[in-house]
This record gives C-alpha cells, structure tokens and sequence, in this order.
C-alpha cells in the first residue's frame, strides 16, 4: 500500500523519458536542446513534426496502452485467472473482426461509427466466450483454452475477409497486427473520454474487487452484489479494450502483460494496482512505437508486431511459472 | 507384441481405410478438372491416360499445371495431418498439431527470412535445410516451454505455449517482410499457405522426404499404441520413451518442412484431420497413419478445389479455408476437451 | 535569404493582381497563395507530371531507392531525398524538408491527408490503380497548381499527336497483355489498369477484357494461357520469379505470344511505378517496335 505511491512516481518518471526520446528520435533527429526550443519556445522548425506528429501518437499510443493495460487488470480480477486478457480472451480480436466487416460492407461508412462497432464486437465475443465456457468459467486455464481457440477464429475470419476483399494496406496492417501509424488528433476523442469515464468507474470497482479476491461467499457476507459486480467490471474491460481496437487494431500482449507487472511492483490489491498498471501500459505501448519507428528509418514497422515480441516470450515465462494447473 | 489387436478388429478399420482410396480417386479427379476455363472433363483425364496428346491442350493443362498442383496437394496434405497425428500421439493432446504448436509458423518464418534474402548466408543455403532448422527449431521452444521434458504432459499448457510461440513467429515473419520487401502488401502473401504456383520440382521436393516421414509415422504406430496407455506404463512394458519422442520429433518436423517449403504454412490440416480418422477407425495407431494420409491427401484436395472456385476464375490461397475451417474445429475441440475434463 | 529573394521575384513576375490558385483535389480543394517552390511527391505518377512542367520535387517516396524512378525522367530532375516507402511515406522526413506543396495519392495516403495537410496544402489525387485517362486528369491538376494548364495542354495535345501517330504505325487489333513478376506470384495488369490503358490506347485490345473491377489481377499459369495474349511482356521484379517457373512448363510454349516469340521481358519501374505521359510514350515505343513496325515517331 506504501509503496504505491514512490512506484507511480518512478514509473511516470520513466515513461516521461520514453517520452522524450519517442518525441526526439525517428527518421528526423531532434538534438535536446532543439526539443527544449520547440517546445518551451514555439520555434518553429520541428513544430509539424513535433505537434502534429510524434506528440499526437505519442498521447495515442500511451492511452491506448493504459486501456489495454486496465481492461487486463479488470479482467484478471473478474476472472481470477493469471492468464486472462482482453486479446486473450478473443474481446480485441472479435472487436477487430466486426470492424474489418463493417469497413468492407459500407465502404463509405463514417469512422463516428467504428467505436460503436468495435464495442458491439467485443460485447458480441465476450457473449460467445462466456456462453462457450459457461462449465469452466472458474477453470484459469480452460478458460483461456477456449479464448485462445476463439481469437483463432476470429484471426482466421479477418485473414479470410482481408483476401477476399482488399483494403487499402494502412487499414489491412492495423487489423492484422495493430498499428499506430496514420493516427493523429482527430483520433484521440475516440479514446480519451473512454478513458477519463472508464477509470473513475474501475477506481469505484477496486474494492469491491478486492473483497471478490477473498471469494464468492465472503464477498457476499460483506454485502457485495457479485453477480453485477463482476457484470460491470467486465463491461468495462470490454469497453476499454473495444475503444483501444477502434483507434490502432488489435494490439497485443499488453493487456496482458502489464497487470502482472503491476502486481510484481505493487501487490494484489486494486486500488493502488489501476495506476502503475495504467503507467505500465502506457510505458510499453509508448516504448514498442518508438522502437517500430526507430529501427530502420524511415521504414517503419507496426507497433503490435513490437508488442507481440515483448509480450509473447512473457506470456511463455507466465506458463511456465503457473502452478495452479 | 503384447499389443497386437487382434485380426476380426483390425479387419473392419483396413476395409475403411480401402473405401478411402476411391474416395481419394474422386477427389484427385476433382482437383485435376474442376473450376477450369477449359472446360475441362473427366473423359479428358481418361483419354489422358489411355494416350497422352501433347498437342491437345487439355490433357496438356491437365498434364502440367493441374497433376502437379494435385500431387502437390496430396502430399502437403498427407505430410501435414500424419505430422498432426503423431503430434497428438506424443503429447496424448487431442489440440496437437502443427499450426496450434507453432511449428508451421517457425518453418514459415525460416523460409520468409530465406526468400526475402534478410539474412544473405541463410538465402544461400538450400530451402528444405533453412525451414527444417526453422521447424525444429520452434519444435524444440515448444517441447520445452511447454513443459513436454516432464511427465506428466500437462495437456493446457503445452497448447497456450504453442500458441504464444505461433503468434510470436507470425508476427517477426510480418516484421521481416515489411522490412525486406519495402513492399507492405508481402505480408499477405507470406503467411497464407497456397498450392497456385506449385511445379513438379516442387512435388520432386516434397514426395520422398513426406514418404519417408511416413515410414517413419508407421514405424511409430506400435509405441504410441503403447504410449496411449501413459508414460509409465509404456515403459513398464518396455517401450523406449525417450526414443519414441526424438523420433517423433524428427518426423514431426521433416513433414512439416517438407510442406511449408512447397505449399507456405497451411493451417490446421494436422488438427482436423486425426480426428476424422479416429472418428472412422478407432484408435490404432498403425492404422491411423494411413488413414490420416489418405484423409488428409483428401481433405487438401477438396479445399483447394472450393479455393480455386472462391473468386473463379481468379485463384485463391488454399490456406484461408483450411484455417478458417480449422481454427472453429479448433474451437469446438477446446470446449469438447474440456468439458471431457469436467466430467 | 534565398527563399525570401526567390518568393519576392515570383511575386515579381506574376505581379499582384494574380489572385490565389485553386485546384481541385480528390477529396477537397488546395489553395496556393503563389506557384509552390518546394514540392514533395508521394507516387512516382507525380513526378513524372512534375518532369513534365521542369520541376524538381525536393522529396520523393521512392521506396527508399531513387532508381525506382525510370533514366529519362530523373535526368530532367535534380536530386531530391527519399520519404521512404509509398504506403507508409515518413511525415517526419516530408515536414523537415519545408515544403510548399504535396502531392498524395488518395488511394495510399488518405488516411494521412488531415496530417499532410498541416504540413503544407497537399493535392492529393488519383495514382494507384489510375487509369490512363484518370492519369490525364491528374497532369492537369498538377499543372494548375503551378498556373501553367495552357503549357500543360499544349503538351497533352502533342501527347495526344504521338499517341495517335503511334496507334497510326501499329494498326493492328492483336491483343497486349502486359504482368509484373515477383517470387510469390504473376500479376496480370488488366484494362482498368495505367499499361492497359496505355495499350488501348494504340488500339490494341486486352486479352482479359472482362476483368474490369480489379486493376492487377493476381494469376496462374492455367489463366494466362487460357487468356492466350498475342503479345506478352512482363516486368520482374528480382533474378528469379513466378514467371521463370512458368517457363519450365509444357504449356508455356503453347501461349500465342511465346510460340511467335513475341514475349519480351521489360522494365517494370517504366511498365508499372512511372505511371505518366513521359513513361507511356516510352512504353507506347516499345510496343510500336514490339509489333515489328519501324522507326518511331516524332
């Protein structure tokens, strides 16, 4: 509980430094003190690249980080289960899935819609999942069986659509891997107010997920209404996963990873747990596009291909060490 | 052996096994005449057979593009479902199987790495050697991140190491295309396993090491009949554990390089396939090996014969149906096998 | 300095009355305060356009290779740097060259047209799977930019008398087809596609001329032969592709244009990635000598 505080401080520390480099280094070098110049003194030189470039994705990528990494933690909680995630789980995977089909049914659609559509497929594959492992709900690993089988699926479904019927290659990349090129302001209101009324909702929840972390009955005893409890917070995971697929695709593994992180640094309970968490999240997500931009100029790589390689060798490590098999 | 079934059982499965070859004839027919702009017919390939007219242009199609692609098909799809049988066999995990393991994906990235000439040394060298070190090499992660060294074989974990794994290889093959080819629209083109282009040097390739693996499959029916039984009991009754997984492995991972070279990573022909066959013939393993071989041979066929017919008369990847197929075959084993395990 | 003394001598010559430039885009109008100075081009169709007005793009997203860009029209062009790849260009690279213009593309770089946009005015118009005509269009669009479409017309009319005096010498209906080759498969560039457009043009026909909703169709050899073209030539990308596969096959030599050797292996970047008026009168040469007719016309 102590230590909440020192950690967030050392973890905000060290994502402003992941700041600064992702807004210093690209294909376009920025010195320091140019940087300092730019930003403090509005020269002019860097102001596009600075402001309408590296900072809008920056911001992006960090949120979309933070989401994933919350919508993780939600998940983890309600189900108890180490190796739940919203792309675990198959939530990102149908949210993109929904998305692809909508793009490719109305061409001409309006992108206001794509956050209701990608919420009304993670709903939609939330809602298979449960249905389909409705006997092994509180069975870690055979629920995360069935997820896993369940993105197959939808993975599948989305390389099926994406042959049949071509998209230009920017959106193709963001639904097969994730990606944070191309975004910039205009995609940030399809985030941040999830987030700013999303984390104040997880915030009310981490108590009362704390006391399900003691069990079911005892929950109840201390006057939980478990049922909707665990409704909501998974509604808000959904939600949370949802608004980061309608902004860069399905990224993955950082939903993931970063609870366990968390958990590492600063325990079990839930409370101090949502900020490192969200800071951890925005730290990977910020670190994998900076290191997708920076590894061989000016190509760049998408960032979900970063967090897959981050993420994938962690969620072996985590097989490995479960004990509860 | 102690074993061995006795002949009244085992003479009904090998009748079912015989009813699939004519099962295989159609379907090959099928595959060499079908969705053509030739108009091409059956009578073609019998008049074919009786006398080759090098001038008649479709017994030239038939000869040339159309033999090679279904030989090709037939053996892709027999290599990769005996390599899914003795998958599961090993594992005793009825989710086994190439694509679920990563194992296809592994021989993928190696051979993306290879042709997109990333790495020069490893372009220099022959196909089949760089996807086979690519196969084992995901083999031997999986084997031991998915705790295979150890008995008991905790069926869960191994399939969610292999799927991180699989996911892992997918995404540094995507990584190595957009960075070699400078060309994004590769990264369709790398992991979808196809039959379009396929040749008789490609067939030359695959035929002898997929025999070869299947004698190998053969040769390892009788100790996964035993192995069936439980790792302690196999070696009580003298079975040669160890032996029987390096085996395994080899052949494993033979047949699969041998696939992915040819046709790309064709997705979970080694999952569906094995449990048809059990579905048909029960569970000896000796007899499962053809089976697989023969279903599998038939079940590629098929799908790239509707592939072909998709978006006729363009071509399409075989690779997205059998993965589509697969991965809700996969699914509705995920939930089968775990409601076995409730119960 | 420079910069300021260059503007200041614009302003000079086309004097103060000249009001702002409009040109229509795909997706919305650009307005040009005076004839742009720095311009950047994100496809190859641009820069042959920008060669033809005698304007040098400060950058060019040439795949990071600037050989990309065909002999004929980077000798006319001075040296300009590389924004990376065409789907992807770096925004970073565009904006620290200063530009004054962009031309994108708006079948790649829509969804960067906002963020181009507050780089500089951006024209963004047909490239990738234009056809000839839309590619017509889009010269004169570039040409309005720099306030020079009667120049750009005039041109366009002598494009027109060398096309027509081409078509002249050809006069033959055989059909053309023309491919790119890679290691992962044969694409077919049909009618809606800028070499079928071209190759129309001269009055030739398409051995595919009911594939009009792709522009690149992607085949086998079992389509190719049964598309059975009179005249084959195919641009490959890389030593060893599909198409050299293909020629192993029985069935190659059943194929119209191999049988009478008229199968050539051409220059994909001029076939393919240089889509415009310099590059198609190039291509329109080689189909003319192609055909067996000689001398080419003025």
């Amino acid at each position: 509980m102590t230590r909440w505080l020192p950690m967030s401080v050392t973890l905000m520390a060290i994502l402003l430094v992941f700041a600064a480099w992702h807004l210093g280094f690209g294909a376009v070098n920025i010195s320091p003190p140019e940087l300092w110049q730019t930003l403090v003194h509005g020269q002019p030189d860097y102001e596009f690249i600075l402001y309408g470039y590296r900072m809008p994705r920056l911001f992006i990528a960090a949120l979309v980080g933070a989401a994933l990494a919350l919508s993780g933690l939600l998940v983890q909680g309600v189900v108890r289960n180490p190796l739940a995630s919203p792309d675990i789980l198959g939530v990102t995977g149908g949210a993109s899935l929904a998305v692809v089909g909508f793009s490719i049914a109305w061409t001409g659609a309006s992108v206001v819609w794509v956050p209701f559509v990608a919420l009304a497929g993670g709903f939609a594959s939330l809602g298979c999942l449960l249905w389909l492992a409705r006997p092994v709900l509180n069975q870690p690993a055979s629920l995360a069986l069935v997820g896993v089988a369940l993105s197959a699926l939808f993975a599948a479904a989305i390389d099926f659509l994406l042959t049949m019927y071509p998209l230009e290659i920017n959106s193709s990349l963001i639904w097969l891997t994730g990606s944070v090129w191309g975004r910039n302001w205009s995609h940030l209101p399809l985030i941040a107010p999830w987030l700013a009324v999303l984390i104040p909702v997880a915030t009310f929840l981490a108590y009362r997920l704390d006391l399900l972390d003691l069990g079911d009955e005892a929950a109840t005893s201390l006057g939980t209404r478990v049922g909707w409890l665990r409704l909501l917070a998974l509604l808000t995971a959904v939600a949370l996963a949802s608004a980061s697929v309608s902004v860069c695709g399905a990224i993955s593994f950082v939903g993931l990873v970063a609870p366990h992180m968390a958990r590492f640094l600063v325990g079990y309970r839930h409370l101090p747990l949502i900020p490192v968490c969200l800071l951890l999240g925005a730290i990977l997500m910020v670190s994998a596009d900076l290191f997708a931009r920076i590894l061989m100029p000016p190509i760049e790589l998408p960032a979900g291909i970063v967090t897959a390689f981050i993420g994938a060798p962690y969620f072996v490590f985590l097989i490995t060490r479960y004990k509860h098999w | 052996m102690t074993l061995a079934l006795p002949v009244r059982q085992t003479l009904s499965p090998l009748w079912r096994i015989g009813a699939l070859l004519p099962v295989l004839l159609v379907a090959f027919g099928l595959a060499l005449t079908s969705y053509s702009q030739f108009d091409l017919r059956l009578r073609d390939v019998v008049t074919l057979v009786l006398a080759f007219d090098p001038d008649n242009l479709k017994h030239q199609v038939i000869a040339s593009l159309r033999l090679p692609r279904a030989l090709a098909a037939t053996f892709v799809g027999a290599a990769l479902a005996v390599a899914g049988l003795v998958m599961q066999g090993m594992t005793r995990n009825p989710l086994a199987s190439p694509s679920v393991f990563g194992v296809s994906s592994g021989a993928a990235l190696a051979f993306a790495v290879s042709a997109t000439g990333l790495i020069a040394w490893v372009a220099a060298l022959p196909l089949l050697l760089v996807t086979f070190c690519g196969a084992g090499l995901a083999g031997v992660l999986v084997f031991f991140l998915g705790g295979l060294h150890r008995t008991p074989i905790h069926p869960v974990r191994v399939i969610l190491a292999g799927v991180a794994l699989n996911f892992l290889f997918l995404s540094m093959t995507r990584g190595a295309v957009i960075l070699a080819d400078e060309n994004a629209y590769g990264v369709f083109h790398w992991l979808t396993g196809s039959l379009g282009n396929v040749t008789f040097d490609d067939v030359r390739l695959v035929v002898p090491w997929t025999v070869l693996g299947l004698a190998g499959a053969l040769w390892l029916g009788q100790p996964l009949n035993l192995l069936r039984l439980g790792e302690e009991r196999m070696q009580n009754l003298g079975g040669g554990l160890r032996q029987v997984r390096w085996l395994g492995s080899l052949v494993v991972v033979l047949l699969v390089a041998a696939a992915v070279s040819v046709a790309g990573p064709i997705g979970f022909v080694g999952l569906m396939v094995p449990h048809i066959a059990r579905a048909l013939i029960g569970s000896d393993y000796r007899l499962l090996v053809l089976a697989c071989a023969l279903l599998g041979a038939i079940l590629l066929l098929v799908a790239d014969t509707l592939a072909r017919g998709l978006r006729f008369p363009n071509d399409s990847p075989v690779g997205i149906l059998t993965t589509l197929l697969g991965a809700g075959f996969f699914l509705f084993l995920a939930r089968r096998k775990i409601l076995e395990a409730m119960a | 300095m420079l910069r300021v003394l260059s503007l200041f001598l614009v302003l000079m010559l086309y004097g103060a009355s000249l009001a702002e430039v409009r040109v229509a885009g795909e997706l919305g109008d650009v307005v040009l305060p005076a004839p742009p100075q720095r311009v950047v081009a994100l496809e190859f169709s641009f820069v042959d356009a920008l060669a033809t007005l005698g304007v040098s793009p400060v950058g060019v997203a040439d795949d990071g290779d600037a050989a990309r860009v065909i002999d004929p029209i980077r000798a006319k062009l001075d040296e300009w740097t590389s924004l990376g790849s065409r789907s992807q260009p770096s925004l970073e690279v565009i904006a620290s060259l200063n530009p004054d213009l962009i031309i994108a593309d708006v079948e790649r770089h829509a969804a960067v047209y906002e963020d181009l946009q507050r780089i500089a005015p951006t024209l963004i118009l047909k490239s990738r799977g234009e056809t000839y005509e839309d590619n017509l269009n889009a010269v004169m669009k570039v040409a309005q930019a720099f306030g020079q479409e009667e120049a750009m017309a005039e041109r366009i009319a002598q494009h027109n008398a060398i096309m027509d005096a081409y078509a002249a010498q050809v006069n033959s209906n055989a059909t053309v087809q023309f491919a790119v080759s890679s290691e992962k498969g044969v694409w077919l560039h049909g009618p809606r596609a800028y070499a079928g457009g071209v190759i129309a043009r001269l009055g030739l026909n398409s051995p595919i001329p009911e594939e009009t909703e792709q522009a690149y169709i992607q085949i086998t050899l079992e389509r190719l032969v049964q598309a059975n073209p009179d005249y084959f030539l195919v641009g490959e990308y890389g030593d060893q592709t599909a198409v050299d596969t293909y020629k192993q096959n029985p069935l190659w030599s059943v194929i119209t244009a191999v049988k009478n050797d008229h199968y050539v292996e051409t220059d994909p970047r001029l076939w393919s990635l240089n889509r415009g008026m310099i590059s198609a009168e190039i291509m329109a040469g080689e189909l003319v000598e192609m055909l067996g007719t000689s001398t080419a016309a003025q």
